[in-house]
């Protein structure tokens, strides 16, 4: 459907040094999109031509929505409570976070492709972003979200991934953005409460891959 | 960039508020916020230009700075430093590293009919304007 992405001459934006890494959680998403028809994907990712390309050549629309910059705005803190506590530190507000980023104007998502954000966001966050996703996820709708084992390490920086027929998926470095928080699984069990099943891979990254269906 | 031979210019210093509709070309180097309808021709919003506004034309180029919904019926392409919050309906859509997208994009709507002018004020849903 669309004829041309192309990229700048000359442009060195992302490295392509990562390796690819192969993902059971994207073949289980990309063999629902190839068999599916007209579905509607929320893509977490930082603007790809690439997969915007991928997604609506194979019929389907599909929203971008990367929220980890936004997140570091300072726009988005309050002053802690009580104000006049000696120890306040700035509180990220998350109900006007999530009202101004997740809105999403009324839409629903057949597939979400939440990658690896929530360990770039801030902790106090990442409950409430998991449920406004499931709000916002049709029912038998899947959810994609990996989560990085360690704070620091070559495979933790912030990618954007690069969907494709392959059972790899390139991750292209995508800006400094640190990863604020690791989550063990049984947080990660809590935060996909009320979806009817989760599924777990443990990959050789030290990424953990997880598809819940609502 | 030369303005091509017949475009009509929005400045730089220049703030445009309510409906714009014409047929001929239409480059922005300022501020609309409302309504853009070109008929068979093209919007380009230069680097400086800041468009809040929802849009139908034949082409669109952006490079500067667009909130609200964009309706081509040819192509629209996002050029590096590009940011566009809002819905992109196109049958053709490129996009340069370095642009953001912050919304849908959904080809198989590019035909649907433009709403028509009510002659009111139309804004974009988007509040959440952003520089």
């Amino acid at each position: 459907m669309f004829d041309v992405f192309k990229k700048k001459r000359g442009s060195t934006t992302h490295s392509a040094g990562r390796p690819p890494r192969h993902s059971r959680g994207w073949i289980e998403i990309r063999n629902h999109l190839q068999k599916a028809q007209s579905l509607r994907v929320l893509d977490f990712g930082s603007t790809s031509p690439a997969n915007i390309n991928y997604l609506t050549s194979l019929g389907h629309s599909v929203y971008m929505a990367n929220i980890v910059q936004d997140a570091t705005r300072p726009e988005w803190l309050k002053p802690a409570q009580p104000v006049d506590s000696k120890d306040a530190a700035p509180e990220f507000d998350v109900d006007r976070f999530i009202a101004a980023n997740l809105d999403f104007s009324g839409r629903d998502f057949d597939i979400i492709l939440l990658w690896d954000t929530a360990n770039f966001l801030p902790p106090e966050m990442v409950p409430a972003l998991f449920e406004r996703l499931r709000k916002v996820l049709r029912p038998e709708g899947m959810l994609l979200a990996f989560f990085h084992g360690r704070l620091i390490g070559p495979e933790t920086a912030f990618a954007r991934f690069q969907l494709g027929d392959s059972d790899d998926l390139q991750a292209l470095d995508s800006g400094s953005f640190p990863v604020r928080q690791v989550y063990q699984m049984r947080q990660v069990e809590n935060f996909l409460e009320g979806y009817s099943s989760i599924r777990f891979f443990l990959c050789k990254d030290n990424v953990r891959e997880v598809i819940a269906v609502r | 960039m030369i303005p091509t031979e017949g475009a009509t210019v929005i400045g730089r210093e220049m703030k445009v508020r309510g409906e714009l509709s014409g047929s001929n070309d239409l480059l922005v180097d300022g501020e609309i916020e409302g309504v853009i309808r070109l008929t068979a021709a093209r919007l380009t919003v230069r680097a400086d230009g800041r468009v809040h506004a929802t849009i139908a034309a034949q082409d669109v180029v952006v490079m500067g700075h667009i909130e609200g919904e964009i309706r081509a019926t040819g192509h629209v392409e996002l050029r590096n430093g590009a940011v566009v919050l809002g819905d992109i309906f196109a049958a053709r859509l490129s996009i340069e590293e370095g642009a953001m997208l912050r919304g849908g994009v959904d080809p198989s709507r590019a035909n649907e009919p433009f709403p028509a002018s009510s002659g009111a004020d139309s804004t974009p849903r988007r509040s959440n304007a952003r520089t």
